[in-house]
């Protein structure tokens, strides 16, 4: 599961950052940002996780928008038509976005994943069968 | 036409396997906390005995004792019980358990919890509790009765936490058809630390319905002589377990667990039952290889 765990992070790393440098020269929708990474790994979910959040974004034309962490405004830009944040931030499972005037024009997930599997109550005693 | 009671766990389990994909854990402490999809397998070897109440049963040596469970998200094999969970709040779940009838164990050598041990023919373990055997004006062997069923078992079980101390109620049913009999379970299970060891202690008390008591320990004019026949009614029974192990290595333990199971007069009534109580010992060393 550690594997696993470790194993999907990489593939989403190199998946996004590979994203972000074509993105940088070919974006060719009106808008497109990358977000990297996505998923923080953490050896146990109550610990939290701390990590570097990078978001890059591109405009067709200028606009004023504001970069929102779990209902929070991180950052804004006035009529631009690119930009970029970068925070090392605890994260909670929830949504990033980038809005413009409280309108969401793009979002995506962060995730917390542990390494360690997920733990439950057993249902029968030790040497129950005897 | 399905019976009641199976209808009402057959309606469980739908509702059950439809919730267990959104319900999340919940949470544990202690030896009773496990991970999911890991294989738990141990070994124990050492020396104990069950004793068997019936007339001309064997005792069980046990010399070689597996444990064996795998807790996936959605389902779980532990010790020969299969079955799902769902969470209800971080405190309480329900579960679905199918297992093979324990009373066939007593009638056969060969069966679940029996399998890897030897019959005691010779042997004589300690006796823990007061014994009281039957004085009964008839005895009948379970070589002279007809062969007993070999039945699997359906129920739901509610394990609750509180104060560090689980819960468990439990209801089963026959649905293989052999025994068309009901038995349920009402009981405690406390786990503790000390300088001299993990310590499990639970305490259930069993009511087990006519027609499951009749099917092992009645008697018919067709197996007995007229005037010894039984017929089975609703029994309670009630069990004291303490488990007791101490780590030698981080895979090496000693281990000792006692069982005592009193039965009641619906059962030491048949002339097949010769004792009023099942008693369990072991003692000997576990490995395990997670």
């Amino acid at each position: 599961m550690r594997l696993l765990c470790c194993v999907l992070a990489l593939l989403l790393g190199v998946s996004l950052s590979s994203q972000a440098e074509v993105a940088a020269g070919q974006c060719t929708e009106p808008l497109c940002w990358q977000v990297s990474p996505t998923v923080c790994v953490t050896d146990k979910l109550e610990q939290g996780c701390e990590a570097a959040l990078r978001v890059i974004w591109f405009s067709d034309t200028p606009r004023t928008v504001c970069l929102y962490l779990a209902e929070q405004a991180e950052r804004c830009w006035q009529e631009a038509t690119s930009g970029q944040w970068q925070q090392q931030v605890n994260w909670q499972t929830g949504w990033l976005s980038l809005r413009q005037q409280q309108q969401v024009l793009l979002s995506a997930e962060l995730q917390v994943l542990s390494r360690q599997p997920a733990k439950r109550r057993r249902v029968s005693g030790a040497w129950s069968i005897f | 036409m399905i019976k009641k009671p199976l209808k009402i766990v057959l309606l469980m389990s739908l509702l059950l396997s439809g919730f267990a994909a959104t319900a999340s854990t919940p949470t544990c402490q202690g030896d009773d906390c496990i991970a999911e999809q890991k294989l738990y397998l141990s070994w124990a070897l050492g020396y104990g005995q069950r004793s068997n109440p019936l007339h001309g049963g064997k005792k069980l040596n046990l010399v070689l004792l597996p444990e064996i469970y795998y807790y996936s998200k959605y389902w779980f094999f532990d010790n020969g019980r299969l079955g799902s969970s769902i969470a209800l709040s971080d405190d309480t779940q329900l579960s679905i358990i199918g297992q093979f009838n324990q009373e066939k164990g007593y009638f056969q050598q060969w069966f679940s919890g029996n399998l890897l041990q030897f019959e005691a023919n010779t042997m004589v373990g300690p006796e823990f509790g007061a014994a009281t055997f039957r004085q009964a004006p008839f005895q009948i062997a379970v070589s002279q009765v007809n062969k007993r069923p070999t039945a699997f078992d359906v129920g739901l079980q509610l394990d609750t936490v509180r104060n560090g101390t689980l819960w468990q109620l439990a209801y089963w049913t026959d649905v293989s058809k052999q025994h068309h009999g009901q038995y349920a379970s009402l009981g405690a299970r406390r786990g503790w630390q000390s300088l001299y060891g993990k310590w499990q202690l639970s305490a259930h008390l069993h009511w087990k319905s006519a027609q499951l008591i009749d099917t092992y320990y009645g008697l018919t004019a067709l197996e007995v002589p007229s005037g010894q026949e039984y017929q089975g009614r609703d029994s309670w029974q009630a069990e004291l377990r303490l488990n007791w192990s101490k780590p030698l290595t981080e895979r090496l333990s000693v281990l000792v667990f006692l069982r005592y199971l009193q039965l009641d007069s619906a059962m030491t009534d048949s002339y097949l039952v010769r004792s009023d109580h099942v008693t369990t010992w072991f003692g000997g060393v576990s490995y395990r290889f997670f």
